[in-house]
């Protein structure tokens, strides 16, 4: 006792009670009382007094037998199957008499229907060179033991030939195409003469029995060859479905960036008339979706560019502001972002004669409606002349205008310099007022247009070559 | 129709059959429906003047003039009489049984002679005096024990290693090869190697007392003297160290043969009965390889000629003679049976062979992990087949055979 009562003191249990104060079998016939079918013992005792909301009642014992139920014996009877020619009785054991009915196997007793014939129908219709009647006989017996097995068939084709017949050497195909046509032969033969109904399914059968030999062989020969190729033509093949993949994929990017070319130099449709944007606060709000569609864009551009995204991430977060785009556009799916980038914010600082490029975007919106809310007060041609300019967001501190001649990416740069340099313009401007830097601006966007028109020109240009090449060459052939 | 007993589903209905699966070196027999043999005896039979002696407690106590012979060879009884005497011994003495009561499956190889299937059945009908008969092919029934009845059985043997492409539980006999590189075959190689060892192979029963002796020292052991045992009863019980070494052992390389890998492996101790031990390390590769290449590691003395395929060719030579739409299908259900294929890297080395010479196909071995279904497949299909309902309308009946005579074998066991 004391042991015991050095445990719960060890385990901080409050002092159990004198024993003889607690009702021990008074308390075990209690929940004796409540005992729940298969529950265990355990979780009985904590559920204490409670009534449990659901009760799980497994049954784990049998049911109790009933003892007036006769028992049904087993005997061991005889039995006939009718799917034996002879009369020939096993015997197996039976619950309960045994019943009078046909053995339950015998039904899976289901030969295949190979057609007879009459040997007048022979010489009607089936008579053949290459087959004597014995021999044909011969093969629609092995048809009807082998159930139309033919790779057993043909394995145990074992036809002895009488001595005036030649030896007769026949292949799998020989056999078949004898069979089939056989069939075929007698079931026209018999709609002839009206002794067989023609019901769809027999049309069906008599359809699926036409058997083409040299289709059949030629279908062998190529499995063969399929089958028999050399470890190293399997890995040749295999490397030429991969290299065909890795060709399928570089075809789709292309046809994407031709399409996100294409959608670069389609104009774009208005679709909705712009009145909404015709009030102030529309116009904020449409400005507030293009900054936002910017956004999402240059994000989705991200992964892309992942490496030059990495190697930038300062210019990315320094300057969330219309330049950056330039700076990590990586791929080609950023070019409809450059453009619309560019042109926005010129629109918007500027109400330059853009609008009279034939681009209707919602840039373009924003600035017509910018222009006609400033011809309110200033005629139109004023603002140029009294320097007025319009900003969506003005950068604080001062800065030189050629710093913000917009820079594009590098291998770009180079080849608009050249374009520059072909039209004899300095890429340094000796003048960069906001006119000049903005038109050397548009300037350069146009040059690079121009190089992206000429690069997808060439790309086309070679592509028409090959197919030309190729459709020549099938001509050719 | 309140008492019928309930569709079995699996199909079977137990007739009390018995099945005999008479291998080269064990005999398998038992009731048809128990998945393994009640008796496994010997196939052999020993002769002491007009004494025969069956069974192993018989055939292993050593009797002065008793020779030991096989009744059979390639895989065939030759010698029907003692056949029969072994049956009856397996039927009477081991089951307890008279064939008189019961329908008799009897396994065979598929090259089986047909004068040899009709004396099955003559055995069968007038020696045993069954009621119902019929004869399986071995290759069937073992692709039924792994549950195929589309496969190639690969059956490796003591005396025959034979492959077998089976089509809807049919055999394609012409596609069917077999050779006797088999578990006999590996042993003639061991009793060389010993020989060049200078080992004596004393059998068990002769030694009377051993101490043990380091590895390669010369044993010392305290034999019996035995007068007049006839050599044959010497050879048989050396059998079985063999089979002892074979288990323990013996290996298959699981990749194409080189003596160098093989000599890499690490070496395995045995103890022969006598006591003495040896390490045995690239030879335990080498004695088996025969199996594979019989004309490279041919002995003197053996039947080997330019002719002689081991297994992979003769998988090989199997799959090329069937019809080009049935290979991809067997080469994809590949069952691997027999005592000896249970040396270790055996499957290995066969999937080896198999995916170099097919490469284009999808290859699936299935060997039973277990070794008793391994070396009883045969028995276990039979077991099988002769109860399943559906099967019972083959038996050859005793009135059938009167009637038509023992030629029915050929018309109904195909
Ligand atoms: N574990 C084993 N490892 C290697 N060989 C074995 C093993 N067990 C049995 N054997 C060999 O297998 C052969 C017997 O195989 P089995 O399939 O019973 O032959 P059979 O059907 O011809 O009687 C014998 O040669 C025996 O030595």
């Amino acid at each position: 006792m004391a042991s015991s009562a050095d445990v719960r003191d060890m385990l901080d249990l409050p002092d159990r009670q004198e024993p003889s104060s607690r009702p021990p079998p008074a308390k075990r016939t209690k929940t004796e009382g409540k005992r729940f079918d298969g529950m265990n013992r355990e979780l009985q005792n904590l559920l204490g007094d409670n009534t449990p909301a659901v009760t799980v009642i497994e049954n784990r014992f049998k049911a109790k037998p009933n003892w007036k139920l006769k028992p049904t014996p087993w005997v061991w009877s005889k039995f006939k199957n009718s799917a034996r020619s002879d009369d020939l009785e096993f015997s197996h054991w039976v619950r309960g008499t045994p019943s009078e009915d046909d053995y339950v196997f015998a039904k899976f007793n289901m030969p295949v229907d190979v057609p007879t014939y009459t040997e007048q129908e022979y010489e009607k219709c089936l008579a053949d060179t290459a087959w004597t009647p014995r021999e044909t006989a011969y093969l629609f017996d092995l048809c009807r033991e082998y159930d139309l097995r033919w790779l057993v068939i043909q394995d145990r084709y074992e036809y002895q030939p009488e001595e005036k017949e030649p030896p007769s050497i026949r292949t799998l195909e020989d056999l078949k195409e004898r069979y089939y046509f056989c069939c075929r032969k007698l079931m026209d033969l018999r709609r002839e003469e009206g002794t067989m109904e023609w019901t769809p399914r027999e049309l069906e059968l008599y359809n699926a029995m036409s058997f083409n030999k040299d289709k059949e062989m030629a279908r062998k020969q190529y499995l063969e060859r399929l089958l028999s190729r050399s470890p190293a033509e399997v890995a040749e093949e295999e490397r030429l479905i991969l290299e065909y993949r890795k060709l399928q994929e570089s075809s789709k990017k292309l046809v994407q960036e031709r399409q996100d070319l294409l959608h670069l130099l389609e104009s774009p449709q208005t679709s909705s008339s712009f009145a909404q944007f015709q009030s102030s606060q529309g116009l904020s709000q449409l400005a507030a979706n293009i900054l936002a569609n910017d956004k999402n864009r240059r994000r989705k551009a991200v992964p892309e560019s992942a490496e030059a995204a990495a190697q930038q991430p300062a210019t990315q977060k320094g300057a969330p502001g219309h330049g950056s785009a330039h700076g990590n556009a990586g791929g080609h799916g950023q070019q409809p972002a450059h453009a619309h980038d560019a042109k926005a914010s010129s629109s918007t600082q500027h109400n330059s004669p853009a609008a009279a490029t034939t681009k209707v975007s919602k840039a373009d919106l924003v600035q017509s409606a910018t222009a006609k809310k400033v011809a309110k007060r200033v005629a139109p041609g004023e603002e140029h002349l009294y320097g007025i300019s319009y900003h969506d967001r003005l950068t604080q501190g001062v800065f030189l205008r050629s710093s913000r001649v917009s820079t594009l990416k590098h291998t770009v740069q180079a080849k608009v310099q050249s374009v520059l340099a072909e039209l004899s313009i300095s890429s340094k401007l000796a003048m960069p007022t906001a006119k000049v830097c903005e038109r050397y601006d548009a300037l350069q966007q146009q040059i690079t247009v121009l190089l992206d028109a000429k690069k997808q020109a060439d790309k086309l240009e070679a592509e028409v070559k090959v197919l030309r090449a190729q459709k020549g060459g099938g001509q050719a052939e | 129709m309140a008492n019928a007993a309930p569709q079995p589903v699996y199909g079977g209905d137990e007739i009390s059959a018995l099945v005999i699966d008479p291998g080269s070196s064990w005999t398998r027999v038992g009731f048809a429906g128990e998945d393994s043999p009640k008796a496994v005896v010997p196939t052999f039979y020993g002769k002491a003047g007009d004494d025969v002696y069956v069974g192993d407690n018989e055939l292993h106590s050593s009797r002065p003039g008793m020779d030991v012979f096989s009744p059979m060879s390639d895989g065939c009884v030759t010698d029907w009489d003692m056949t029969v005497k072994i049956w009856d011994y397996a039927l009477s003495k081991r089951l307890y049984t008279d064939p008189k009561e019961h329908p008799l499956l009897i396994t065979e190889p598929s090259w089986n002679p047909q004068k040899n299937r009709e004396k099955t059945a003559e055995v069968a009908f007038e020696e045993l005096g069954v009621p119902a008969f019929y004869l399986a092919k071995e290759a069937v029934c073992s692709a039924f024990a792994c549950g195929k009845p589309t496969a190639l059985v690969v059956d490796i043997g003591s005396a025959v290693a034979s492959v077998t492409p089976v089509i809807d539980g049919l055999v394609l006999k012409k596609a069917t090869f077999h050779t006797n590189f088999a578990g006999d075959y590996v042993n003639s190689h061991l009793t060389a190697l010993f020989k060049s060892k200078n080992i004596s192979l004393t059998p068990h029963f002769m030694i009377s007392k051993k101490l043990p002796v380091e590895p390669g020292q010369p044993a010392q052991a305290t034999l019996k003297t035995f007068e007049g045992l006839a050599d044959s009863y010497i050879e048989f019980e050396r059998g079985r160290i063999l089979s002892e070494f074979k288990e323990s052992v013996s290996q298959v390389l699981d990749m194409p043969y080189s003596e160098v890998v093989a000599n890499a492996r690490p070496s395995r101790p045995f103890e022969f009965p006598d006591g003495y031990n040896l390490n045995f390390g690239g030879e335990r590769f080498a004695t088996t390889e025969p199996l594979f290449q019989p004309q490279q590691f041919s002995l003197p003395d053996s039947s080997v000629d330019s002719n002689s395929q081991g297994l992979s060719e003769l998988i090989n030579s199997s799959i090329s003679a069937c019809d080009v739409d049935a290979r991809a299908n067997l080469v994809n259900n590949v069952v691997l049976i027999g005592g000896t294929s249970l040396l270790t890297g055996c499957t290995e080395r066969i999937n080896v062979e198999m995916t170099q010479a097919f490469p284009g196909m999808k290859i699936r071995i299935q060997a039973p992990g277990n070794s008793s279904e391994r070396k009883y497949a045969g028995w276990i299909g039979g077991s099988i087949l002769a109860s399943l309902g559906t099967f019972h309308q083959m038996w050859i009946g005793k009135k059938e055979y009167e009637e038509v005579g023992a030629s029915i074998v050929e018309k109904r066991c195909k």
